[in-house]
């Protein structure tokens, strides 16, 4: 039943919509246009009984006064009761010049407030040109009867007429279903269903008909818009196949980049380390003349630069080709900080410096930390070697301590040194590339001006913070704190 | 000093390889050489107990640092199993004690090479 229902379009609240619509609108022209029809019909009738009365002095007026005249009372009960016959005359009252009186109807009921009156004289025409009035006939009109009909037809007729509109409404719906809203839930289950893989173009199960409707019209519209879409779509498709493979050619650049840079870094050091080696070798061979070890001494300086540059341009262009992958893993930083230590004591050693090298690591350091040890190693010796390389007496220190960043455990790790410490006006530029705190520094000291653009980017990239310490404390000059976030394990590993 | 025991060095690169014999050598400690990892395993098995120190070279061809340490620590008889073995590495990966730790070496040096830092490793492991 409610799939038939549905069938027809009666769940759809656009039918429904229209039925009610129809109803409101069915209701009000029914009580209009039975007013206009029972108004007039009142009219009508109200004019036939008026046209009686008119009719009376033609008609009756003459045989009335005949009879009245030769005393003929028999005929003028005739004539009143014909006249009192018709049921839109409440009251008739006929009295004589002579004295006798006739009425019909009861004057105080009906009459009281008659809906029309008329008085006729009736006059006897005598043959000298003279008359002489003979009796007055006073008729009077009631309506009630004619009112009470129209009123009680009323009801019949707007009844009639409402279920006329009702019907017509309900036909309407079933119209409507028939012709439109099946049209329109089929456009709708097809615009529902229309995607790339479904491209059947919308055809509506309709009667053949020549000319275009406004279905007809949405129909093209809708294929005309499918159309179009499906173009623009290939479109998009094909634009995103060719970015698509663009990208992963970029990619596949980028990792024959990245490649190569890795393959360079190992093929260049390899043999850089061996040229190194060997001018120490000559350097420290023990029957070797001044000049020669001086000449390989500087040798080695130079090649120690060319190393540094070289290991800073590969790190630097491995951050820009986004190739440097950060691992955190649970980590034992005492172990690590001994590592530092070591290097930083190889470091000094290289730089043939006569510094104290100082490693203050907290009691209270937990046991393992999250973090990206082999960068954060990285990003300490960088800085442990920038302050042996700027420092020529006194110390530099390596000092770690449990710190808190908005609320959540941090670990600060500190390289200080006791060395030239940095201008104040070159402090802000720092960590920007190809800077040194004076170009006067770059010919003392050689170096890219890179290393600690690389620390900065690697600390950022591992969520970390690399910065000028302005709290300089116990002596030092130049501190640098490295700050690591997100350091708390989620899960100890058992 | 006196040193009782011989080094091993396994490096590919033939140049690093003589520059740091020479260094070795130079402290007056005995070396022998292998340029892979596989030749170092089979040296290491056919003079059980001379060696002292492994240096071992991470990144090289036919059978890699990781690997040979994989096979000296579960394959080769012992003694040499438990040989000490230090990663000689440029790769900062590696320049961590617990990594190396984990891959069975005893710790690492980064290149190049410091001669300094091979002359306390060698005091450290083959002394008398």
């Amino acid at each position: 039943m409610i799939a038939t229902l549905r069938a027809i379009g009666f769940d759809n609240r656009l039918g429904l919509r229209l039925v009610i619509a129809s109803l409101i609108v069915g209701s009000v022209l029914s009580v209009l246009s039975t007013s206009a029809q029972l108004g007039a019909s009142y009219f009508r009738q109200r004019t036939d009984a008026t046209l009686v009365l008119s009719r009376i002095e033609d008609t009756l007026a003459s045989p009335l006064e005949q009879a009245v005249w030769t005393f003929n009372f028999d005929q003028v009960d005739v004539i009143l009761d014909g006249l009192a016959a018709d049921p839109n005359i409440a009251f008739v009252e006929l009295q004589s010049s002579t004295g006798q009186s006739w009425t019909r109807g009861d004057p105080d009921e009906q009459a009281a407030t008659p809906d029309d009156q008329r008085v006729y004289e009736l006059v006897h025409k005598l043959d000298n040109n003279r008359s002489e009035l003979v009796g007055v006939l006073d008729v009077r009109l009631s309506l009630d009867a004619v009112r009470a009909r129209v009123w009680a037809e009323f009801w019949t007729t707007f009844l009639t007429n409402l279920a006329k509109a009702y019907i017509a409404a309900i036909a309407l719906l079933f119209l409507v279903g028939h012709m439109v809203s099946r049209h329109l839930r089929k456009i709708a289950d097809h615009v529902d269903n229309t995607n790339a893989d479904n491209t059947n173009a919308l055809r509506l199960d309709r009667a053949g008909s020549e000319k275009t409707d406004d279905l007809d019209r949405i129909v093209d519209a809708i294929d005309r818009f499918e159309c179009r879409t499906r173009e623009q779509m290939d479109a998009l498709g094909n634009e995103i196949i060719d970015r698509k493979q663009a990208e992963a050619e970029a990619r596949q650049a980028l990792s024959i980049r990245s490649q190569f840079l890795a393959t360079m870094s190992h093929e260049i050091r390899t043999p850089l380390n061996a040229i190194m080696g060997f001018l120490h070798l000559i350097a420290t061979y023990k029957d070797i003349d001044d000049k020669p070890r001086v000449y390989a001494e500087t040798a080695t300086k130079a090649s120690h630069q060319l190393m540094s540059l070289m290991n800073n341009s590969l790190d630097m262009s491995r951050i820009e080709a986004d190739a440097v992958e950060i691992k955190m893993t649970p980590t034992d930083i005492h172990s690590l900080a001994k590592d530092w230590h070591q290097s930083a004591e190889g470091m000094r050693h290289m730089r043939d410096k006569n510094i104290k090298i100082t490693l203050d690591v907290a009691r209270d350091l937990p046991p393992l930390i999250n973090m990206d040890a082999s960068h954060v190693t990285q990003i300490v010796s960088n800085l442990v070697d920038n302050a042996i390389k700027f420092t020529d007496a006194g110390e530099v220190d390596i000092a770690i301590k449990n710190a808190t960043s908005d609320g959540n455990p941090a670990i600060d790790i500190r390289v200080s040194d006791t060395g030239n410490g940095i201008p104040e006006d070159a402090r802000a530029r720092i960590f920007e590339r190809f800077t040194q705190a004076d170009s006067g520094m770059l010919r003392a000291h050689g170096g890219s001006g890179l290393g600690l653009a690389i620390c900065s980017e690697l600390a950022r990239l591992m969520g970390a913070t690399l910065t000028l310490d302005d709290r300089i404390r116990d002596g030092f000059t130049t501190v640098f704190l490295l700050r690591l976030e997100n350091v708390a394990l989620v899960d100890l590993p058992t | 000093m006196t040193y009782m025991h011989k080094v091993l060095l396994i490096e590919d690169d033939e140049f690093t390889r003589f520059m740091m014999r020479e260094i070795i050598s130079g402290l007056g400690v005995e070396v022998e050489i292998a340029s892979n990892g596989d030749e170092g395993c089979k040296l290491l098995e056919k003079q059980p107990g001379e060696f002292g120190l492994v240096l071992m070279d991470l990144h090289m061809p036919v059978m890699s640092g990781i690997d040979a340490t994989l096979k000296i620590r579960n394959e080769v008889q012992d003694p040499p199993s438990k040989v000490p073995i230090i990663a000689v590495t440029a790769d900062v990966t590696y320049h961590n004690s617990s990594r190396v730790a984990e891959l069975g070496m005893n710790g690492f040096t980064p290149k190049p090479v410091s001669p300094g830092t091979l002359l306390s490793l060698i005091d450290q492991y083959c002394a008398a």
